[in-house]
């Protein structure tokens, strides 16, 4: 009598983990389809996970990459920017003059630089950053503080000059379109569209 | 003759600003100043960038005394980084000057000829904005040429006179200032003078790190900090937030309008983003 006792306690807990593990596997399974990049490094995949820091940002002011030479690649950089900016918000073409932008205190902040090596040198290689900036205060130390709430990168595979940055647009429109789609993430049901400065 | 110039201006120098900072009553000789200053720098915070930029320039100018020229390009540089992340406006030039100045006599006894060319190209910028007061105007055409010569610091008196003008036309425009070049509500929201000053202040970073060298860079974004914080002192101030944000906001302009100019900083062009 007792050991059929056990072995039906036994039973019941065995279901109950493979229950659980189920549940914990389909959260894994949903974490990792929405997060297909997961084996790169953090900082070069948006995440998507509650609390995200783009959840109730509104508006933001855009400094395009600055150090492109080209004209032409720098209008297609731009038109990218409008383009895919443009499909979750309005965007504005600011005057150096407009501060309302710069008051906002978001900055959407897109760079393209070269990468250094630790020992020296320079890799072949350039990096396109796609960062958000925005002013905070520290809760632990009440200092106030404009770090990078948000941030992805790309590498283009050739060192950074007027003949090849031509490369780096597919890069920029790749990381637009991964900011795009974690602000949708992170502002389902957003009624107000976020309005993008563009300097 | 270059040397000799150096020296004299070197000299110049020192002799009006090495014991700004600190009491040398005790000193029996030069290396008895750079043991005071060793221990003034140690212990000095490494934040207090504005002390240690004055330290280490007068250390180094100890060192370029004492003929060891290693160590003093070795403060020079250290005193150049400081002077990136300094706030005081009033000394940062002046210091700047100090450092670049030792910097080339160093290298010059060294016989680092191209980091001599490379110093002095960044003293000759720095000189055209140190020293720009009235005494310049005030000395004799005579006097100016002979410092224009020794120094091979040319068109000196020129830059004087047009910061001079430019400092009259903006003390007549600030009297009637109403800021129609800065747009944004007249209303503004809370933190919205603080959020202006740091998006512009980063919007510039962006354009100071397109400099390829960096001295250039810490330059320009010693020039930012400063901007950022007479702004953000000015907000906390609860002064109007256009007259606030209106020197960053303006010099912003000046730098976003060389920018789609395809001009951005060097060498060269430096005293146009300084001015």
């Amino acid at each position: 009598m007792r050991k059929r006792f056990h072995f039906l306690v036994l039973l019941l807990v065995v279901k109950c983990c493979l229950f659980a593990n189920d549940n914990q596997d389909d959260r894994n399974i949903e974490r990792l389809k929405r997060n297909p990049a997961i084996y790169l490094n953090c900082q070069d995949v948006p995440f998507f996970y509650t609390g995200n820091p783009l959840e109730g940002l509104d508006a933001f002011a855009v400094i395009p990459p600055y150090s492109i030479q080209s004209p032409e690649v720098n209008k297609k950089i731009e038109a990218a920017i409008e383009t895919e900016l443009g499909c979750i918000g309005t965007v504005i073409k600011a005057k150096s003059e407009d501060m309302n932008g710069f008051g906002t205190g978001n900055i959407l902040n897109i760079q393209i630089g070269r990468v250094a090596k630790w020992e020296g040198g320079e890799l072949p290689i350039s990096r396109v950053t796609l960062s958000v900036e925005s002013s905070v205060v520290i809760s632990k130390t009440n200092v106030k503080s404009l770090p990078r709430l948000w941030t992805i990168n790309d590498f283009v595979d050739s060192p950074f000059s007027v003949k090849t940055e031509g490369n780096t647009i597919g890069a920029v429109q790749k990381l637009l379109r991964e900011f795009v789609q974690n602000y949708k993430f992170a502002n389902p049901g957003q009624t107000e569209k976020p309005t993008f400065y563009i300097y | 003759m270059l040397r000799i110039g150096i020296w004299l201006a070197c000299l110049c120098v020192m002799m009006f600003t090495h014991a700004n900072v600190i009491d040398y009553n005790g000193c029996q000789s030069i290396q008895d100043a750079i043991a005071i200053e060793s221990q003034e720098i140690t212990r000095t915070h490494f934040a207090d960038h504005d002390q240690l930029s004055q330290l280490y320039v007068s250390r180094g100018e100890s060192y370029l005394f004492d003929a060891q020229y290693e160590k003093a390009i070795e403060d020079f540089d250290a005193a150049s980084y400081h002077i990136g992340y300094s706030q005081n406006n009033n000394d940062l030039m002046a210091t700047a000057f100090r450092a670049s100045l030792g910097k080339v006599v160093s290298c010059d006894n060294l016989g680092l000829h191209e980091h001599t060319e490379q110093a002095f190209q960044q003293l000759q910028e720095i000189a055209n904005h140190v020293g720009c007061n009235d005494c310049l105007e005030h000395m004799s055409h005579e006097d100016m040429s002979l410092s224009a010569n020794i120094l091979h610091f040319q068109d000196m008196p020129s830059p004087c006179r047009h910061k001079k003008d430019k400092e009259n036309r903006q003390q007549q425009q600030g009297s009637s200032d109403n800021y129609n070049d800065i747009v944004g509500p007249d209303l503004a929201p809370p933190n919205w003078c603080e959020e202006v000053i740091t998006g512009v202040g980063r919007s510039m970073d962006a354009i100071a790190c397109l400099a390829p060298n960096k001295a250039v860079k810490i330059v320009l974004i010693g020039i930012i900090e400063g901007l950022i914080s007479r702004g953000l002192k000015c907000c906390q101030t609860g002064d109007f937030w256009k007259a606030c944000a209106a020197p960053i906001s303006r010099k912003w302009q000046q730098w976003d309008n060389y920018k789609k100019n395809r001009m951005f900083p060097n060498d060269g062009n430096l005293p146009l983003f300084i001015d």
